[in-house]
């Protein structure tokens, strides 16, 4: 053992785990044995973090980790062992009783070796013991099939006679401290030092001596362990060969314009080989006629090959393949990519053909058989509820300057489902939307309905792009409307890990295409209008609409505050930009970003405390009209008549959404408010005067909530948790507010 | 010369006979897949050992093609083999019978990728995956956890190999009719016209009408030899229930949302085949379990 502690390795050998599982699987394991082996107090104080200790490994046959700067033994501790109450244990004339002795046998102790010590249940006997450290072998022998046996995954087995679960058979197990095994059984078998390189190419099971050089001891067994050392090896296959053939890894259908390479693919592939080899092959140039959608995913989907694109855009008649081998000797393997591709493109173009015997609208006629959701109905009514909902979105996109034709909309609405009925939608799922939009131009609809179709179930993701057209983008508000009114409607809210139809991701994306495409209106009423759309649908035991639109609204107010935090807002900004509102998702936004932006300006923390005392001021109060007549002092007046100045040129702003200048304005109270505080009583004795001033604060209050609650903003100093409840009228502070 | 259809056949049975298979014939009425022979469905069910192969002509109406499509097939077959319970060297022992038929693993890129198998019809659902050779998916591998909507336990591995696709690949020959069979006859020759007919029937010319009638009488049937405790002749109901079905649904003649209904009639049926059978078997005291399995294979 070196000076900086010993390292560990354990490497578990399973039959082939699935390629999605396996870097979440490293993950896990990694953190969780290094936990054990920190909380069993074996980890040497180098004042590193303990998570430069850690490397992992793993392929599609394998997890391993490795954990450096090991203490042989845990360190000695003093444990004390806390007896029965003095009372018990010592008589009137303090000589030990039964109960003391017994208590010193017990503990291995002599009587004369008690001590009297304080405990919250009074004075206790106690003994004090010295533990001594177990050695590492002996506490990693435990720890580590309990580790294993913790581990999850999220389709698991059993296998054989046994009782274990695991994501495959277990096969063989290697723990090494040092040079030394770590004598260790799990799922039935027991921890040595050998194991397996490559199932084909690897021959006979390897020792590993030292576990500095696993890595080493399996890349001679041709096994690449490190996951990164293996992308990069595929990487840089295919470039090589990629330029080889004069083009480059064409992106994944559905990719933004101008991407190049298939991350998603590239990282599959990486988990589905130990020691990878990029293959070039050739497929006939006649199949360069089927769409290049489908022809990229007739490669990548079932064949996981990658596709090649020209530099002038076009694709190639050629695509890379990486197998699991260090060459291909015979050639065989290249002919059977070959055969297999060859093979499924002709079925692609089957299918292509079938498809295009009847033009798109014939292919909707079938969408009454096609279930959208068994207790919602089919996707022909589902587009009925689309259409109305997409017509009444189009006044607020004509107000944001995107006028669109009404029967656009109506014949994209109608077609937008109808490849969930092609042959080859079937086949590829993941074409779906694009493959309508290709239809639909062959059948000559125009290009923005080919495209709405196209666009319409964008964005699929956080980071997916949203349509780029005005005419996408209604359809795909329609859809997700009429999805979420449907889903809530069920009584479903999603909630912690479960959200079976996707809902935040569909309410995010909704608020994203609205910002984007600057659309204001009134969620609520457009709530409305989707929720409507199922009347007539009679829906099994809905609950009502009333309540999945209260329901709705809350979960977007949810999505919009997520939105905001994660484009790196304050979250005290967000809330306080909620606070006065979230029925316009686009402008809620927009006053998140200006207050964000603006309370780090002069005299906004002036803002912030005089909101929070009006609000104090006001809270449990009654509203109040403001009678002018019963303001007579100085300072009351003068703020009077800044906050009707302000109110038209508030208003001009918020016309036109501007909610910097909207807080200019705001903030150019700050000095007629601190005067007001300095020098006026709010709560004066005479009731008309208080009155006065009460409605005069609370038409400040309503000025202010048109931008925001600013008295959400935690002021420095403050502590977070009590600003936020302290807004809630049931936690008053007030009484003699000055 | 790469094997032919029925040498690549031959070769199987006589390797997994060698692995102490019982060599078992295709079962006479008409399966969606080899699973579904009952020597399959029931003995993986319990506690006793048992190995077994046999080639499953696997009837799959949707899939016809009038004999017009290169790799499509409403019938197609299936060599099915059942290692239970499972043994530690199932892979290894799949791997050397690719070397059975003439296949040098070292020569081609095999692999072991994820496809984890239900069949809702037969409360069914296994762990594997589907093997690919050079890209090709040449077998179903998957570890049985549920059938009959039992959990298992011993585990049994299922190992299905796609012979035409094998054969084909050989071969490499790009229609599967023109695979020889036997020498001087074609695949097309043996099974052109049957494809022909059967897509015919399955998608033009069934009586929709009686096979609706025949899918009730045959649940009927079955529900009442269950009743009288005949598991296996029940067991035959809920087969030409799915095998009725899956022609309805060939003819476009079940909607989306029936499907469910209809495969939920044919499940009540194997599962209570499957329950009925398990007692049996515990009250005549799990007989294999008393000596050693066919071919030793008892754990």
């Amino acid at each position: 053992m070196s000076a900086t502690g010993a390292t560990f390795l354990l490497e578990i050998s399973t039959e082939e785990i699935p390629a999605r599982m396996i870097d979440g699987a490293l993950r896990d394991l990694g953190r969780s044995v290094l936990q054990e082996i920190e909380a069993a107090g074996l980890l040497a104080a180098t004042g590193a973090a303990a998570s430069s200790r850690l490397r992992s490994f793993g392929t599609p046959r394998r997890l391993a980790v490795e954990v450096t700067g090991i203490l042989d033994r845990q360190p000695d501790a003093e444990q004390e062992a806390i007896g029965p109450s003095v009372t018990i244990a010592y008589d009137a004339r303090g000589t030990p009783t039964r109960a003391a002795e017994g208590f010193a046998r017990a503990q291995g102790a002599t009587v004369a070796e008690l001590r009297t010590i304080a405990t919250p249940k009074g004075d206790c006997i106690a003994v004090r013991r010295l533990v001594r450290g177990r050695a590492a072998g002996e506490v990693l022998a435990e720890l580590v099939p309990e580790v294993l046996g913790r581990m999850t995954f999220p389709k698991m087995m059993r296998w054989g006679s046994g009782t274990f679960r695991f994501v495959r058979p277990v096969h063989g197990l290697v723990a090494l401290l040092e040079r030394d095994e770590v004598p260790l059984t799990f799922a039935g078998v027991r921890a040595g030092r050998a194991t397996s390189g490559h199932r084909q190419r690897g021959g006979a099971p390897i020792v590993i001596d030292d576990p500095r050089r696993y890595v080493e001891r399996l890349r001679e067994a041709m096994v690449l362990a490190d996951p990164a050392e293996r992308g990069r090896a595929i990487e840089r296959g295919l470039e090589e060969q990629a330029r080889a053939s004069g083009g480059r890894v064409a992106a994944p259908p559905g990719a933004p314009p101008g991407a190049t390479g298939d991350p998603a693919l590239l990282a599959e592939v990486t988990h589905l080989v130990e020691w990878p080899l990029v293959i070039a092959g050739e497929i006939d140039a006649a199949f360069l006629d089927l769409p290049e959608e489908i022809l990229v995913t007739a490669m990548r989907h079932h064949q996981k090959f990658f596709a090649l694109r020209a530099e002038s855009g076009r694709l190639l008649n050629r695509f890379l393949a990486v197998a699991n081998a260090s060459e291909d000797r015979t050639g065989a393997i290249r002919r059977g990519y070959e055969w297999v591709l060859r093979a499924r493109l002709v079925d692609a173009r089957f299918f292509h053909d079938e498809d295009r015997k009847a033009p798109l609208r014939r292919h909707a006629e079938g969408l009454g058989r096609v279930t959208f959701h068994e207790r919602l109905g089919s996707y022909a009514g589902k587009l009925d509820r689309m259409a109305t909902v997409a017509d009444g979105l189009l006044p607020a996109f004509a107000a944001a300057g995107l006028r669109l034709d009404a029967g656009t909309v109506r014949e994209a609405v109608q077609l937008c489902k109808a490849d969930l009925t092609t042959q080859i939608v079937k086949e590829f799922p993941e074409l779906e939307g694009i493959v309508g939009g290709l239809y639909a131009a062959a059948d000559g609809a125009s290009a923005q309905v080919a495209e709405a179709i196209r666009e319409h179930y964008l964005p699929r993701g956080v980071d997916d792009p949203l349509p780029s057209g005005a005419a996408g983008a209604v359809v795909s508000l329609a859809d997700r409307l009429d999805t979420q009114a449907g889903i809530f409607l069920l009584g479903i809210v999603p909630t912690g890990s479960r959200d079976p139809y996707g809902l935040r991701r569909s309410v995010l994306g909704a608020c994203r295409i609205l910002i984007d495409k600057g659309i204001h209106l009134k969620l609520s009423e457009t709530l409305d209008a989707a929720l409507a759309g199922y009347a007539a649908a009679q829906v099994s035991e809905a609950i009502p609409a009333a309540a999945a639109r209260a329901a709705l609204l809350e979960f977007y107010r949810g999505r919009l505050e997520h939105l905001g935090e994660t484009a790196g807002l304050r979250p005290d900004s967000v809330r306080a930009a909620l606070g006065a509102g979230a029925d316009d998702p686009c402008d809620a936004w927009l006053r998140m970003k200006a207050l964000d932006a603006a309370r780090d300006g002069a005299g906004f923390e002036a803002l912030a405390l005089a909101h929070k005392r009006i609000k104090n001021i006001l809270s449990g109060q009654q509203p109040q009209d403001l009678h002018r007549n019963d303001l007579r002092e100085k300072a009351e007046l003068g703020l009077d008549r800044a906050v009707r100045e302000a109110g038209p040129a508030l208003e001009a702003a918020l016309r036109t959404h501007d909610y910097a200048e909207a807080l200019r304005t705001i903030a150019r109270l700050r000095g007629d408010l601190e005067r007001f505080f300095d020098e006026v009583l709010v709560m004066a004795p005479e009731p008309a005067v208080r009155a006065a001033r009460l409605a005069l604060l609370q038409s400040i209050a309503d000025l202010f909530l048109r931008v925001g609650d600013f008295s959400e903003i935690v002021l420095e100093g403050e502590p977070a948790a009590t600003a936020a409840k302290r807004t809630r009228p049931d936690s008053p502070r007030t009484g003699r507010e000055r | 010369m790469p094997l032919n259809f029925q040498q690549l056949i031959l070769a199987l049975q006589e390797y997994w006979a060698r692995q102490g298979a019982v060599l078992q014939q295709p079962y006479d009425v008409e399966v969606g897949a080899g699973t579904m022979h009952p020597d399959t469905f029931f003995r993986v069910l319990g506690p006793e050992p048992w190995r077994v192969a046999y080639c499953s002509p696997s009837r799959r109406p949707v899939d016809g093609r009038y004999g017009q499509n290169p790799f499509r097939l409403y019938r197609h077959y299936q060599f099915q083999v059942i290692l239970k319970p499972s043994p530690p060297d199932a892979q290894d022992l799949y791997l050397k019978s690719l070397s059975a038929f003439g296949i040098d693993p070292r020569d081609h890129d095999i692999r072991f990728e994820e496809d984890n198998w239900e069949s809702p019809t037969l409360g069914a659902a296994g762990v594997g995956w589907q093997v690919s050779m050079d890209g090709m998916e040449i077998t179903q591998f998957t570890y049985f956890q549920q059938a009959g909507g039992c959990e298992l336990s011993p585990i049994a591995a299922e190992i299905t190999y796609g012979v035409e696709r094998i054969c084909m690949f050989l071969n490499d020959v790009r229609n599967v009719f023109d695979l020889e069979w036997a020498p001087g006859v074609s695949y097309g020759d043996v099974r052109l016209q049957e494809e022909v007919e059967f897509s015919r029937h399955n998608f033009e010319a069934a009586s929709v009408e009686r096979l609706l009638r025949i899918f009730q009488e045959h649940e009927a049937e079955g529900r009442e030899l269950l009743g009288a405790g005949l598991v296996l002749p029940a067991y035959d109901c809920a087969l030409r229930c799915s095998h009725t079905f899956n022609v309805l649904e060939a003819r476009g003649a079940i909607s989306v949302t029936e499907r469910t209904g209809f495969i939920q009639r044919v499940r009540r049926l194997a599962v209570g085949c499957a329950k009925e059978y398990l007692k049996g078997r515990e009250a005549a005291g799990w007989p294999l379990l008393r000596r050693s399995a066919p071919g030793g294979a008892a754990s």
